[in-house]
């Protein structure tokens, strides 16, 4: 008979697989690295001592260490650098599973010219709706840093994408580059 | 902000959408994977308890005053303790300071030393924070102290600081018992405060309440302060006498009198979150000149009466530096010219700091272009001398006082991504001390690294 934790893995996984990917695909900024983040923070979650008894409670939780992990492994492989260098649409072209399902995929580009740091700070503050404090005490940076990641980041989507801070962005328009090229328009679902 | 919220989440909805299931591969391996690691750990819980009491001990010995007298466990009040009255011998021997994962080796302070200490002394504070390990999560910081480095590279630890709590240095006049900082509060902007030495007592500046940087000294002694809103604040170390218009990324004229940086220029919309135009800000008056570069141009130093810039494009291989400018204040009407650097750097070039003989102390951007260059840019010769070399490490940040440069690297080129390091650089003679390196990885869970060491620095400079 199966654990309590087995249970609850079960059932995170057959019913919220799909949702905890696209969550670490924001944060890490491609697919690919996502699905090694979230294999790696589900393990490290249920093999913790974190008691959560609730399937919300447990995405939470997988969610933050998500957070957490892309950071390390963004560092372990140097992926800084890449994410520099692949500054305002220029990383690499997404991967057949998100193009081929007409998903915005200028978003994801868009999040992959961040820093690890900017595109984690931008996530969380954004779309979990952490707190400044929050987001520091779980990346383990200074709540200044993430001030500044969280300016940057969202003013490096602004470039890309063209003016998602302003009130009305439908339908987007993306810059590619200063000076290069027409800007395209795409629709969001 | 509710616009970037719906872009992620609509994105994020798609994505979550079109997943295809966990394959059974992955779950096999995700299975067995965690019942290793719950084995493992089941199996090494007695080991915990014994890691539980050296955590504790050490947090102990950060209670511990100068003399060495042994303390209660830290207060739980925020006001920070010193870390020592005054010893009785002034002549005993070296004494180890209380250590904690992560910190440097320090030296208790011996009466006298800070009051001694003079220009080219620097401040330093720690808050040593690891990530990764078991939990995937990241630690609290192991301690937060303030230390006090020579020249020559001797540490002493001068006060322990609350550990849930930021405190960035922002200015300190050598031999001064208090310190310029940004104080950090909860859901808050940063607060501008004094800092005392001797008590640990911050004081709150009035109409500081929420600052986000320090830019420097005006030609009259005067503070100046930026808000995360880009004004630039004027304060006489009682109250604000000045708002300035924005200016981003401000450097400051030797004079003390003119800020270049980037803002909105005169008419034009602001707020817009653009970093706006390259122009020069007359402290005294607030008048702004825009500097006829486009706004792919940045300024990066002064050199007499000159503002130096570094203009950019992104290309497919990364940020590509496209021209330095030269613009001399003194005669505006002869428009922008362009600065010859020829030499060893590569991409754009970071904040400078402007020598006595108008050379800039400066390094290639680390937000814009990985680059391990730092040096010299002479505008009079159009040269760039590459300084000594960091080992690969990317200079983030530096400063210059007195003949020397000091120099904060990282690995990599992300702008905090990792612990940093500090470096103090002879110009004269290159010769090079590391002032605050990184940390090992001793008292480090298995698995974990260090994310963050050394917060924030500041030399000492002379007196107003």
């Amino acid at each position: 008979m199966a654990r309590p934790w087995e249970r609850l893995l079960e059932q995170l996984v057959h019913e919220r697989y799909g949702t905890l990917v696209g969550w670490a695909t924001l944060v890490c900024g491609s697919r690919e690295d996502a699905q090694d983040v979230l294999q790696d923070a589900l393990m490290a979650t249920f093999s913790s001592r974190a008691r959560f008894t609730t399937l919300p409670e447990a995405e939470q939780y997988v969610r933050r260490a998500v957070a957490t992990r892309s950071i390390d492994a963004a560092r372990r492989r140097g992926r800084e650098r890449t994410a520099i260098r692949t500054v305002a649409g220029h990383a690499p072209a997404p991967t057949p599973g998100v193009e081929g399902h007409h998903l915005p995929a200028d978003v994801v580009r868009a999040l992959a010219g961040l820093t690890q740091r900017e595109r984690a700070c931008v996530v969380l503050r954004h779309l979990e709706d952490l707190s400044v404090r929050e987001t520091a005490g779980l990346l383990g940076i200074s709540e200044g840093a993430v001030k500044r990641y969280t300016s940057d980041g969202v003013a490096r989507l602004d470039v890309v994408l063209g003016g998602v801070t302003a009130d009305n962005h439908e339908p987007m328009t993306v810059q590619p580059l200063r000076g290069a090229g027409a800007a395209t328009e795409v629709t969001e679902r | 902000m509710t616009d970037v919220h719906d872009l992620l989440a609509r994105t994020h909805d798609a994505l979550g959408r079109a997943e295809a299931p966990l394959d059974a591969a992955r779950h096999d391996d995700l299975l067995s994977g965690i019942r290793r690691r719950r084995r493992r750990r089941h199996a090494g819980e007695v080991l915990g308890v014994g890691a539980a009491v050296v955590v504790l001990g050490a947090g102990g010995w950060l209670g511990l005053q100068r003399d060495g007298a042994p303390q209660p466990a830290q207060s739980p009040t925020a006001t920070p303790a010193p870390t020592g009255a005054a010893t009785p011998d002034a002549d005993a021997a070296p004494v180890p300071a209380p250590d904690a994962p992560g910190l440097p080796p320090a030296l208790v302070l011996p009466p006298g030393t800070l009051e001694a200490a003079t220009p080219g002394w620097v401040l330093t504070t720690y808050q040593p924070v690891h990530v990764g390990g078991d939990t995937g999560t990241g630690s609290g910081p192991t301690a937060h102290v303030l230390d006090l480095v020579s020249p020559t590279g001797e540490r002493y630890r001068v006060l322990d600081l609350p550990a849930d709590r930021r405190t960035t240095l922002a200015r300190w006049d050598a031999g001064s018992m208090q310190a310029l900082v940004l104080a950090d509060r909860a859901d808050r902007a940063d607060q501008g405060a004094t800092l005392d030495l001797t008590t640990g007592r911050l004081t709150p500046l009035d109409g500081l309440d929420e600052v986000s940087g320090y830019v420097g000294l005006t030609g009259q002694g005067l503070d100046l302060w930026t808000t995360d809103a880009g004004d630039v604040l004027v304060h006489d170390g009682a109250r604000v006498v000045q708002e300035l218009p924005p200016v981003h990324d401000a450097v400051i004229d030797r004079t003390g009198l003119l800020l270049a940086g980037t803002g909105p220029v005169p008419g034009a919309d602001a707020g817009d979150g653009d970093a706006g135009a390259p122009i020069v800000v007359d402290v005294r008056t607030g008048a702004v000149t825009t500097i006829p570069a486009d706004d792919t141009c940045r300024p990066f130093g002064w050199s007499g009466t000159e503002v130096l810039l570094s203009c950019w494009e992104i290309t497919a291989d990364g940020p590509r530096a496209t021209a330095s400018l030269r613009y001399d204040t003194a005669t505006p009407t002869a428009g922008v010219r362009g600065l010859t650097v020829e030499g060893d750097i590569a991409g754009p070039t970071g904040r400078g700091v402007e020598l006595p003989d108008g050379r800039v102390v400066a390094t290639g951007d680390p937000h814009l272009e990985c680059t391990d260059a730092w040096g010299v840019v002479d505008p009079a010769a159009g040269t760039f001398t590459r300084g000594p070399g960091v080992d690969g490490r990317t200079p983030s940040l530096l400063d210059v006082v007195g003949g020397a440069v000091y120099v904060q690297t990282l690995e990599y080129c992300s702008g905090g991504g990792t612990p940093v390091d500090l470096h103090r650089v002879d110009l004269a003679t290159g010769a090079t001390v590391e002032l605050s390196g990184v940390p090992g990885t001793r008292d480090l869970p298995p698995g974990a690294t260090w994310i963050s060491a050394m917060t924030s620095w500041v030399v000492g400079t002379p007196g107003r």
